[in-house]
């Protein structure tokens, strides 16, 4: 039996390694943003060329003087430990190069874009990963229903299916055909928009045709999660008990089934990152897309190596963030 | 079980009629090979099949609607639609097929290394497999053909690269649970090489897995380049499927047909590939097959 100070004890002792659990993960994660750094610094140095000239894009027109300013002070004309070095600690405080198109900082483009790209990211997320699991759930809980075939055709559609062209398709049937639907962009304050009903016509398709394959992912997890647990004795001791039907599926299942799907969303991250940067180039979503289409085009490599670390270090954190979210969600985790 | 060559060979045409009464028994599956087959030989005949070739413009009017002579209506700059669909299969299978290779070889070498010794050795891989599960790989891919050049091997080989995690863990899994078994223990006792366990003993037991995933990976190849050909970082002197959708980008107002066929090709392979996929597991996995006999 529990007294006041061991249940006092057990607490601190529970507070104390999940503090223990935090900090070893962020140790962990510290190794591997630096090994992302490294991967982009050899991308950078075996492409063929002289980097110096990635920087200044080109370089057609710049004096020797230029090319040589440029060089020392990103510390090519030293050795390639220390450019390295000098490249991470860049990282570090935030300088990712300067980008002669817009003429600005590259990390400022960057912030500037990142809420407009999550907006979409996000919310797709959240509503795709809701409806998979609402779905998973009851195929899972009728197996070789009418639901578990829609189950079927949605996981197999959302594999075989590019979401960029699921994006036009989607243009062509709402916007063009119908007419009901804008065919992209956000909404502009000058033309008399920015209401809140506007920003949600201007989201729909984005959002569904990004969310398409973290539907299928999360629905089939939770079905196959849903049988799994359905056929665990606790369920039959809940039945047992004379619980209702709902309340066994509702509360008693649906908990354990859903936890996997935390996973599922940290894993599949970086995909929707990139997957709604490609959906930005459909729908001409003002975003970190975009930016990235139109300077592939114009071959800014500051601005595409920019981009890319700031995505690979994003989606480290962001996996370690739900990580954590998972050990506090899931009693099951030792903080080992 | 684990066959030596000669018995391999004698039995082969035996397996194959096995493998072959597993798997038509999914009628997608059987769909999906069919699919996939046509398309290989529309691919091999393009320029027989196609009356203009794929970049030839101005063959009648642009933007042109499907009719007789242009059976998916012309371009902007009056280029034939169906010859780049026709064409454009050559370049989504050599890109899907030559990536999933790369792919599964680096998967299954890393995988078996990892599962066979275990501890640090396995440590150290699955921590190299995380960091390329969770980086954002397309955006690698992307920027690596931009930097190194968009030609279609640079593709192929940055794909294949980048793809290789999921078959190295399905292998290693694999081998964990493999290496515990009787014939390895037996193997080990008569002091075989590790090499001669790992290739020759535990891998045709796993050769399942690599296969079911590598048809998976062929479909996620020819998604991820046309991907690449969308955002205009393809082969510029290769009509394919994503960079058709990327012109078609411009004229969806005017012109359905220039997104609806090449999309339309992209999303019926990958999904044969992904039916194919279901069938090989269904012939192939042994646990499956034990319930189903």
């Amino acid at each position: 039996m529990l007294w006041g100070v061991d249940v006092w004890r057990h607490a601190r002792d529970t507070v104390r390694s999940m503090y223990a659990y935090i900090a070893r993960r962020i140790l962990e994660a510290i190794p591997l943003i630096v090994l992302v750094l490294v991967m982009n610094f050899v991308i950078l140095h075996v492409a063929p060329g002289d980097p110096v000239f990635l920087f200044i894009q080109g370089g057609g027109g710049a004096t020797e003087e230029y090319v040589a300013q440029v060089r020392e002070m990103l510390g090519l004309d030293r050795p390639l430990g220390e450019q390295l070095l000098i490249f991470i600690t860049n990282v570090f405080r935030g300088n990712l190069g300067f980008s002669h198109f817009y003429q600005r900082p590259v990390i400022d483009i960057i912030a500037e874009r990142i809420p407009i790209t999550l907006l979409l990211v996000v919310l797709s997320t959240i509503l795709a990963a809701t409806a998979g699991i609402i779905l998973g759930v009851f195929a899972g809980k009728n197996p070789y229903s009418l639901v578990d075939r829609v189950n079927t055709v949605v996981a197999v559609f959302g594999y075989a299916i590019p979401i960029f062209w699921f994006g036009q398709l989607l243009i062509l049937a709402f916007s063009i055909y119908l007419n009901i639907l804008p065919t992209g962009g956000i909404p502009s304050r000058a033309m008399g928009g920015g209401s809140f009903l506007d920003w949600v016509r201007h989201l729909v398709l984005p959002v569904i045709s990004l969310g398409v394959i973290q539907l299928a992912l999360t629905a089939r997890i939770t079905r196959a999660n849903m049988l799994e647990i359905l056929g665990m004795d606790y369920i039959d001791s809940a039945r047992a008990k004379g619980l209702k039907e709902n309340t066994v599926v509702f509360r008693h299942a649906l908990r354990n089934a859903v936890l996997p799907v935390v996973t599922v969303i940290s894993v599949n991250f970086a995909f929707q990152l990139t997957g709604a940067m490609i959906i930005e180039t459909v729908f001409s979503w003002p975003g970190l897309g975009r930016m990235m289409f139109e300077s592939v085009f114009r071959r800014d490599y500051p601005v595409l190596m920019g981009l890319l670390i700031v995505m690979s270090v994003g989606v480290v954190v962001v996996n370690l963030i739900t990580d954590l979210i998972y050990a506090y969600l899931d009693p099951r985790v030792v903080y080992e | 079980m684990p066959l030596s060559p000669d018995r391999a060979a004698e039995g082969l045409a035996e397996k194959l009629w096995d493998f072959w009464r597993g798997y038509r028994r999914n009628k997608g599956a059987v769909f999906g090979l069919f699919f996939l087959i046509i398309l290989v030989l529309i691919a091999v005949s393009a320029d027989w099949i196609t009356e203009f070739g794929p970049m030839d413009t101005g063959i009648g009017r642009p933007l042109q609607a499907p009719s007789g002579r242009y059976l998916m209506g012309t371009d902007d700059l009056a280029r034939d639609i169906f010859s780049g669909v026709v064409h454009g299969a050559r370049v989504s299978l050599m890109v899907g097929f030559t990536a999933a290779l790369t792919a599964a070889l680096i998967g299954v070498i890393i995988g078996s290394i990892s599962g066979y010794f275990g501890g640090m050795t396995d440590d150290l891989l699955m921590k190299f497999c995380e960091l390329f599960q969770s980086m954002p790989r397309f955006l690698f891919a992307l920027v690596i053909v931009v930097f190194f050049g968009n030609t279609i091997w640079n593709v192929v080989v940055v794909i294949g690269i980048l793809s290789w995690p999921r078959t190295g863990r399905l292998v290693r899994s694999e081998f964990l649970h493999l290496r515990e078994s009787e014939f390895v223990m037996a193997a080990k006792g008569i002091g075989m090489s590790s090499a001669r366990i790992i290739f020759r003993h535990i891998l045709p037991n796993a050769m399942h897995v690599v296969l079911v995933t590598a048809s998976l990976e062929v479909g996620a190849a020819i998604i991820t380049e046309a991907g690449l050909s969308f955002l205009g970082a393809g082969d510029p002197n290769l009509m394919s499927w994503g960079r058709m959708l990327y012109n078609a980008q411009r004229f969806l107002r005017t012109a359905w047909w220039l997104a609806i066929f090449p999309g339309s090709a992209i999303f019926l392979t990958v999904l044969s590939l992904s039916l194919i996929g279901d069938g090989l597991n269904d012939a192939l996995n042994p646990k499956l097959k034990r319930i189903k006999r």
